[in-house]
């Protein structure tokens, strides 16, 4: 019995590591776009790196960027490319973990040569792998990590290598501010975030520029822990204090709850909140509840304009569906910003990054602008460039105005 | 303070409190029949909920009634976590437990994290909408709405925990794990199969688990983590109510229930911590739980 029991035993520790290490494979490729996916040092092919989440919880930011990152690369290949070289795109898997991100961007910069990198999705992430970056001085474009500090990090150093196309918090707090209290003029506001790094960031920006800049203070605040599977307090919280608006900062999964707790209770004001509410999770896991009154921060609609318009019929006409709008928009601006930027100076890093920083003639599928960096600013989007967007009764994100 | 906001939030708890009350009852269960119990449970409700979940949607895609598909999908993940429930038995209790008084308490937590991680393979780490029969309805009574599902929920707590007293004290059966867990040799003595009954004690707590898991599922967004969080509380309710007594945790899950959803009203953020304070203070006073048997040990 003992010694049954024993062996029972190791087979099953074994089972266990095995099954511990398996985790949701996704492919990843060193040849998205080239037909030479062996000879990446060739003299016809150049490497960009592309270091994103493909699974975890931020997967699918992973994949509206990876579309249109590929996207962008697909056009400067078929446009000639670099004197006749081709960009190679080789994309790993971060996890959504930052120390897996700090693997990844080694092999990039280290195996794979890469002359610039886009990415990640996670604020974490990049916080990791950023120092290894600008040591090797190779230029990063952010599409999705939206933490204020990334690009603060070198602001001081003689060239900052990191680069960001996506709304950072503070950015989306003022535009929500701006819309409620500038344009609106409200002044009875509630204020529901989750006690996790997301939501108390957000609440300390909101809490901040709501004192620095209006001399106000949020009617009521509630906050709930992220594993909370109830957020109907938090909205009651809210009708018993007759707020006039809720500024939301949660992520999708949390969106989502609000959005059920405010079907079953019915909430008198309308919710305002970021980027992370306009994700299409929050779509699959309660359809229409998105309509009505939910009003989120975004840098591109697909009927922003007629660039943005079109730029969705391709989305849809390659990948037979646009799963994510905004990240493959976003993806698809970092990547050209590094195209574009090859095009003019050809494939050296230093020089890509001075390109990237000095455009003035820039042109992007979101709210970008023709000259969207400076010395002193690497984000492309400021107060100006974000805008209130909501759902359509077809459930399609659109501009609020 | 609105008088209706303590009233939906004793609703609120009532409907919590019977989820974790029918998950704890399978620690109970297998307590009292081998002195051991599964600290993965959560992670077979999260299973039950998860595979309720895809069987439903499977099966009113395919047209058919809502309520076949709630019922079907009851019956599958009856079977399937009934069946891991007894292979949970076989390989991380049965083995153990002579060979080391105390290793079932990691080899469950073992067998939990191979189902989490095999769950995440299956349905990823995003969580999940689970599909009511009742859809979204909710039943308005003017002061206070309620979702239909949630009255489905209490009422089904109720039934499953009453259908399970009279099993265990009424029925034969119940009477012979009883017995088991009384005095094992003289209960084997009497002709009762202690193995067969420590076996069916865990299908029983399997399937508590799995009934839980479907429950509960539309009330919240089920995904591979969910189990860790719904196993803690199902086990503070063991705790409190005194993990020898049914009657007991029945009634200490609707006590940690309610009272966590009240001080929910003071703040959200603190809902938490107050409700784990209160076991340490009714720990503190009553060792046995609220209604556990006093053993008077003697030196």
């Amino acid at each position: 019995m003992k010694k049954s029991s024993a062996i029972f035993l190791v087979g099953f520790m074994v089972l266990f590591t095995i099954l511990a290490g398996c985790s949701p494979q996704v492919k990843e490729t060193g040849s998205a776009s080239t037909s030479d996916p062996v000879d990446s040092k060739g003299q016809d092919t150049f490497n960009i790196g592309l270091a994103i989440s493909m699974s975890g919880g931020t997967a699918l930011f992973g994949e509206g960027v990876k579309r249109g990152v590929d996207l962008a690369v697909k056009e400067f290949n078929d446009a000639g490319g670099f004197e006749g070289q081709q960009a190679n795109l080789v994309l790993y898997d971060d996890e959504a973990k930052p120390e897996k991100s700090i693997e990844i961007v080694q092999k990039l910069i280290n195996q794979d040569n890469i002359v610039a990198l886009v990415g990640p999705a996670n604020s974490g992430n990049a916080m990791a792998h950023i120092p290894f970056v600008q040591e090797a001085k190779i230029p990063e474009v952010v599409p999705v990590a939206t933490g204020t500090k990334i690009t603060q990090e070198y602001k001081d150093a003689d060239k900052n290598y990191i680069f960001r196309v996506a709304p950072l918090d503070g950015v989306q707090v003022s535009a929500i501010l701006k819309e409620l209290i500038d344009k609106q003029g409200l002044t009875k506001l509630g204020v529901i975030h989750d006690t996790e790094g997301y939501g108390q960031g957000g609440r300390e920006d909101i809490l901040k520029q709501m004192k620095e800049n209006y001399n106000m203070e949020p009617t009521v605040i509630s906050a709930f822990d992220p594993k909370e599977l109830n957020l109907e307090p938090s909205i009651r919280e809210m009708n018993n204090a007759g707020v006039e608006a809720v500024v939301f900062y949660g992520l999708a999964p949390q969106s989502a709850k609000l959005l059920e707790a405010r079907f079953n209770e019915g909430l008198d004001a309308p919710i305002y909140a970021t980027w992370a509410t306009g994700d299409p999770t929050v779509l699959n896991l309660v359809g229409d509840l998105v309509k009505d009154d939910l009003y989120f921060v975004q840098s591109y609609t697909i009927d922003q304009n007629e660039v943005a318009k079109k730029f969705h019929q391709k989305v849809v006409d390659t990948y037979g569906e646009d799963v994510f709008p905004i990240a493959t928009a976003q993806g698809y601006d970092s990547a050209k910003l590094i195209l574009d930027a090859i095009k003019k100076v050809g494939l050296d890093s230093e020089k890509i990054r001075d390109q990237i920083e000095s455009f003035t003639d820039f042109e992007g599928v979101t709210a970008i602008k023709s000259t969207p960096f400076t010395k002193e600013n690497h984000e492309a989007f400021g107060i100006d460039e974000v805008f209130i967007a909501t759902y359509n009764d077809d459930l399609q994100i659109i501009s609020a105005e | 303070m609105d008088l209706t906001d303590v009233l939906k939030a004793i609703i609120n708890g009532l409907v919590y409190g019977s989820v974790y009350a029918i998950i704890a009852q399978g620690y109970y269960i297998t307590f009292i029949t081998t002195k051991t119990m599964n600290f993965g449970q959560g992670d077979f409700v999260m299973l039950g909920s998860l595979i309720g979940l895809s069987t439903f949607t499977a099966i009113t895609a395919a047209g058919m009634g809502v309520w076949i598909a709630f019922i079907a999908s009851l019956l599958l993940v009856i079977i399937v976590v009934g069946i891991s429930g007894w292979a949970l038995e076989q390989v991380a209790i049965r083995p153990l437990r002579s060979w080391h008084s105390i290793g079932w308490i990691l080899s469950t937590v073992a067998v939990a994290m191979v189902v989490r991680n095999v769950a995440m393979l299956i349905w990823g780490r995003d969580v999940l909408m689970a599909p009511s029969p009742f859809g979204r309805a909710i039943l308005d009574l003017g002061i206070l709405k309620i979702r239909y599902h949630e009255i489905f929920v209490l009422v089904g707590a109720a039934v499953i925990m009453l259908l399970l007293y009279v099993f265990l004290k009424k029925s034969l059966f119940g009477k012979a794990l009883e017995a088991v867990a009384f005095n094992k040799d003289a209960a084997s003595l009497m002709g009762i199969n202690p193995r067969l009954m420590a076996s069916i004690a865990f299908i029983i707590a399997g399937t508590l688990a799995g009934v839980g898991g479907v429950l509960v599922g539309p009330m919240v967004h089920p995904g591979a983590f969910i189990g860790l969080f719904l196993g803690l509380k199902a086990f503070a309710v063991a705790i409190i109510g005194g993990i020898e007594n049914p009657r007991g945790i029945f009634i200490g899950g609707l006590l940690l229930g309610v009272s966590e959803n009240l001080f929910a009203l003071y703040s959200t953020s603190m809902k938490e911590a107050a409700a784990f304070f209160l076991i340490l203070v009714i720990l503190a006073v009553l060792p046995q739980g609220l209604f556990g048997k006093r053993v008077k040990e003697k030196f």
